[in-house]
């Protein structure tokens, strides 16, 4: 078994970012390194040209793990900018069909936030809330579409709880409502097989570095995208079909194409693999007394664990554990200091929502480094929870 | 490069750091011999409960402890204040600068209760002296 020095980092924030593969890794160097490579891949000269074919093949990989037309994918920044561009994009161009959105309450801030900023513009948003297991409630679907509903947004795979929700039940209610479907599949591309092909979403945010690729870099999947339209947030350029301007940065697509082609490879590898992890930890955590799993186990990606150890203050925890790498909430939610509302959301108070933290998988995290985690977390917890002066 | 002196990248300094892992003050075994007085102030729903403990002799604090339920920074707060209790009279207590400690630990302004509890905590140990 592996000894571990008091200092060594262990990375279960997947979450938040995986660490880049080293087959990524050698790509992006590869293209950084490479003489005359520096084209920008919108030049009609042949290192722009050939910069481009490049562009093409990462948009073919990407498209492979989709199976989606690679003329329906878009590079952005990130799954953030994905979810602003079809958001506000979509809802303001269709504007006169209606004003009436839904989403849920449970959503991340990159796609809550522009929701907010649609309702300073008029339109009005009807906020799901999940179930006690963090599902959604498919009759409050139903029930909320209205006549002048033009676009449902919901989030696949929670990034704070791992729930999972059944995006292709939600599909079809928007296709037999004709309202457009966006998701933001941020935790879910790589990880859980998506097929566009068949699945009638029409929008859909991806990210990079969740998939074991390069920060900064992500995509927007508008199907159809040569008929269905959405403003663009930013102008200047014809890049991206007009909809997202700027020079593409050709070593960050690379290295996406390549983790997509990894993911596609890997993928029931790997979703074995969080399977086991999960079973793994959440057995060994039993040893813990007066632990609570926060959400359904049962519709979880099981590469995502949050848990609440009552009388234990969450950030004083997270504190102790390092350098264990874990999370309280969202990573972009962490400075704001605000209780997490999805935890909210499932019915926890803020003292329990304190309490709670996140663990989650890599494809690189092993049993070992489960046991000196799950170690150190008992040492923590029964610590915090001695000094604790109502904890007993 | 120099970052400018306001940039902190770290969430908690190296003081907050190290009071923190420190703990040589917190209390919980509940084995303190002598006249004792405690004082508790803050609740559950707002993340932060503090406990202190003193042993009084000849009208001064021999010794003092805490229990704690909160963040990083208040754990911290409360080891200084015990490290710097011990040997106080009531009205040297008066005298101490609690306030002081939004700078030594860079405490947010958005986490300013922490002081206030401490402030009562103090208070209430002081007018049992």
């Amino acid at each position: 078994m592996k000894k571990f020095r008091e200092d060594d980092p262990i990375y279960l924030d997947g979450a938040a970012s995986m660490p880049i593969d080293p087959i990524v890794l050698e790509s992006i160097i590869a293209c950084l390194e490479k003489k005359n490579n520096f084209g920008n891949p919108s030049s009609m000269n042949i290192m722009g040209r050939r910069a481009m074919s490049r562009v093409d093949v990462a948009r073919g990989q990407l498209s492979s793990l989709l199976n989606a037309d690679a003329d329906d994918l878009i590079w952005t920044s990130g799954a953030t900018e994905s979810n602003n561009i079809a958001i506000i994009g979509s809802a303001r161009y269709r504007v006169n069909s209606g004003r009436h959105l839904v989403t849920m309450t449970t959503e991340h801030k990159a796609v809550s936030a522009p929701f907010d900023y649609l309702e300073s513009e008029g339109f009005e948003i009807t906020r799901l809330s999940p179930e006690s297991n963090g599902l959604l409630d498919m009759s409050e679907l139903k029930q909320a579409i209205r006549d002048d509903t033009q676009l449902v947004s919901v989030m696949h795979v929670n990034n704070e709880t791992g729930i999972t929700q059944n995006i292709a039940e939600i599909a079809d209610i928007c296709q037999e409502n004709q309202i457009l479907f966006h998701c933001d599949a941020a935790q879910s591309v790589g990880k859980i097989k998506l097929d566009l092909k068949h699945l009638p979403i029409d929008l859909l945010s991806i990210s990079s570095h969740k998939i074991y690729g390069p920060q900064g870099i992500g995509a927007l999947y508008l199907k159809n995208a040569s008929r269905n339209k959405i403003i663009p947030l930013m102008f200047g350029g014809e890049q991206e079909k007009w909809l997202r301007p700027g020079t593409l940065p050709l070593h960050q697509i690379i290295g996406f194409g390549v983790a997509s082609e990894l993911a596609a490879s890997r993928m029931d590898d790997d979703f074995k693999l969080m399977k086991h992890l999960s079973s793994y930890f959440l057995d060994k955590i039993k040893a813990i007394p007066n632990l609570i799993l926060n959400g359904s186990n049962s519709a979880r990606y099981p590469g995502i664990i949050n848990l609440r150890a009552p009388g234990v203050n969450g950030e004083s925890l997270l504190l102790m554990l390092e350098p264990v790498c874990v999370a309280q909430g969202s990573a972009c939610n962490s400075k704001n200091n605000q209780p997490s509302l999805v935890l909210r959301e499932l019915g926890l108070n803020d003292h329990e929502i304190q309490s709670s933290i996140r663990f989650s998988f890599t494809r690189n995290t092993t049993e070992s480094e489960i046991d000196e985690v799950i170690k150190k977390y008992m040492k923590a917890v029964s610590y915090l929870r001695g000094i604790s002066p109502d904890y007993h | 490069m120099k970052l400018s002196k306001n940039k902190q990248h770290d969430l908690y300094n190296a003081t907050v750091m190290d009071l923190f892992h420190r703990s040589g003050y917190c209390e919980n075994n509940n084995k303190l011999n002598g006249v004792r007085i405690e004082c508790k102030k803050g609740d559950v729903a707002s993340g932060s409960i503090l406990k202190l403990i003193c042993i009084i002799e000849n009208n001064k604090i021999s010794l003092a402890r805490y229990q704690v339920y909160g963040c990083p920074y208040l754990i911290a707060s409360a080891e200084w204040l015990c490290e710097i209790m011990q040997g106080k009279s009531a009205s040297q207590l008066k005298q101490l600068k609690i306030m002081s400690l939004m700078k030594t630990l860079c405490i947010p302004t958005e986490r300013k209760s922490i002081i206030l509890i401490l402030e009562d905590v103090v208070d209430g140990i002081r007018l049992q002296l």
